[in-house]
């Protein structure tokens, strides 16, 4: 079997570039927006998706949220944070503002993928453990969720983290911990 | 679990995420790592093109009405905020601090000496009036104000005192529509100037002009070169404001005290003496040509001389009332006054002192209303901070409960 038979894996640690020139403000800027932009969209993207469960709103709120961040950008602080935590704090504002606005959780849009299909059995093994951490992602509880998606899906660091959600650091490390933890054993059930 | 077993799985986390080498004890953590990362939800490639666009023209406002409007909510431009805010204070420090201004004007109005910054005093008020109109004979009113350290009045403002602001007494109404008698009033007033005593004379000669060319005449007076003089003059009662103003600008006024009597019932009464006088004269009159007896006529004759002495008194009183009522006494003390401001003659010249005092009044009183809107605006701003943490704070808890309710 040669390495393109099989489905197409992800990247990692991959971010698209955007190819279109952005205009920078007339004014020079407290914050390199277009540069935050740049590295952040697709991780802010995956966060609010993994918060909400369904890729349309996050592509709303991800919108929103770079573009209040865009409007807030003078009001940047250094000394409260690094800007991705201030981005995220924003990204995560706009996630559960949309929370809130409907009051529901909404399932991923993404269709399930069909295990049926034949594959080969390491193929199939591993589209088994996909969809049983999808399932035991959608079991956590929504706080839990969202760390593991700040973490893993967004690459904060957990000085990031605790700014993001308003704890210290220890107190970031014990939650990821717990989100961890919950969901290994969400696995193995 | 012991706290350094959590420890060396977020450190096995942490090198997983960064690529090191993981213990193989926590291998499954690797894996989860790993399958995590394969997990992560991607943009769409049609998004990302359209947020990058988006993002290249500066998120330019979309027409359509955003759901905070749907909602009915209206959005302020964050720019007009603090204006606004800034505004509302200003209101309230004004609302706030203008009884207070006004009352403060009002009882340094009543102290002489004080140092009352008002700068209008020409015409009279309407209380004024009000009081004469409706007071009965005997009631008298008195008016005075503290002294002043404002600079005279620019010579076009011929009109206004130097600094001085007080309700001053009208000339009394004219006689109503019913045939009411118009009242008769009786004013008077003090004023105190202050001058340099290099200026005492000049000051004097000032006084001395005014009161001519008001129509009005010296009484008496009293100069002493250097240290001052005392002045009784008598102006006619309607020029009473215009003498007072002019006089004003001669020198620092100190202090001014109107007052007002009225001495209607006084002129009633001698106009009325009068009229029975003479009434009774032309009954005398008519008895004595029909007296037919020599004692009746000598008898008639002698009661005729008494009257016409009344008559005479009647008369002398009647118009020594209405002098009283047609002009008006000042008294001016001009006291001699180190570092007072200069007697501005008659002319009412401006000079650079002048204005140098009327722009550190001016500069005061900024102050004093910055001061009043501080103390008013303080408290309203510490209020709305308050409500405004109170309001982010409240937002945050939705929010999260938000989450919760998932």
């Amino acid at each position: 079997m040669s390495v393109t038979d099989g489905p197409q894996r992800r990247s990692t640690h991959v971010t698209t570039t955007a190819t279109v020139p952005l205009t920078t403000t007339q004014r020079a800027p407290a914050l390199d927006f277009e540069a935050l932009y740049r590295g952040s969209r697709d991780d802010v993207f995956a966060y609010v998706a993994t918060l909400l469960r369904d890729r349309s709103a996050a592509e709303d709120v991800t919108a929103a949220a770079f573009e209040r961040a865009y409007r807030k950008r003078d009001g940047y602080r250094p000394s409260r944070g690094s800007r991705r935590a201030w981005l995220f704090g924003i990204a995560r504002n706009a996630a559960l503002d949309e929370l809130r606005r409907r009051n529901r959780s909404a399932a991923m849009t993404a269709d399930p993928e069909d295990l049926d299909t034949a594959l080969p059995d390491d193929e199939a093994e591993k589209a088994v453990r996909r969809a049983a951490l999808r399932t035991a992602l959608a079991g956590l509880a929504p706080r839990e969720r969202e760390i593991v998606a700040l973490k893993f899906h967004a690459g904060l660091d957990n000085a990031e983290l605790a700014a993001v959600l308003g704890v210290s650091p220890s107190n970031a490390g014990t939650l990821l911990h717990r989100a961890v933890t919950a969901l290994r054993k969400a696995i193995d059930d | 679990m012991t706290e350094s077993t959590i420890t060396r799985e977020l450190a096995a986390l942490e090198d997983a995420l960064a690529g090191r080498p993981v213990d193989p004890e926590f291998a499954d953590l690797d894996d989860l790592v790993a399958a995590l990362r394969e997990e992560r939800p991607e943009p769409a490639p049609a998004f990302t093109a359209a947020l990058d666009r988006r993002t290249s023209m500066g998120f330019p406002r979309v027409a359509k009405p955003s759901r905070r409007r749907r909602s009915g909510r209206a959005k302020w431009p964050r720019m007009a905020l603090p204006a606004l805010g800034v505004a509302a204070s200003l209101l309230l420090a004004v609302v706030i601090a203008g009884p207070s201004l006004r009352a403060g004007n009002d009882d340094s109005g009543t102290s002489g000496g004080g140092t009352s910054a008002d700068t209008s005093a020409s015409g009279g008020s309407s209380s004024s009036s009000a009081r004469d109109s409706d007071g009965s004979g005997g009631s008298g009113a008195t008016s005075s104000s503290g002294s002043s350290k404002g600079a005279p009045a620019p010579p076009s403002s011929g009109q206004s005192a130097p600094s001085v602001m007080s309700p001053l007494p009208t000339p009394a109404p004219p006689p109503s529509a019913d045939g009411r008698r118009r009242r008769s009033v009786e004013r008077s007033a003090e004023l105190t100037l202050a001058a340099r005593p290099s200026q005492i004379d000049t000051a004097a000669a000032a006084i001395l002009r005014v009161t001519d060319q008001v129509g009005g005449y010296v009484v008496s007076s009293t100069v002493s070169s250097r240290s001052g003089g005392e002045f009784s003059l008598r102006v006619p009662e309607r020029r009473l404001q215009e003498a007072l103003s002019r006089l004003g600008r001669v020198g620092r006024v100190r202090s001014r005290t109107q007052s007002a009597q009225d001495i209607t019932a006084v002129a009633v009464s001698a106009r009325e003496r009068l009229t029975d006088a003479r009434t009774e004269r032309r009954s005398l009159l008519r008895q004595l040509a029909k007296a037919t007896t020599p004692n009746q006529g000598s008898s008639i004759r002698r009661r005729l001389r008494i009257v016409s002495g009344q008559i005479a008194a009647a008369k002398r009183d009647l118009r020594r009332v209405q002098a009283r009522a047609a002009n008006a006494t000042v008294s001016v003390s001009l006291v001699a006054e180190r570092g007072s401001g200069a007697p501005s003659d008659d002319d009412g010249a401006w000079t650079p002192g002048d204005a140098l005092r009327d722009a550190t009044r001016v500069l005061e009183i900024t102050a004093g209303v910055l001061l009043v809107a501080l103390a008013a605006g303080l408290p309203v701003g510490l209020l709305a901070l308050l409500a405004w943490i109170a309001t982010r704070r409240t937002a945050q808890r939705r929010r999260e409960r938000a989450l919760d309710a998932v």
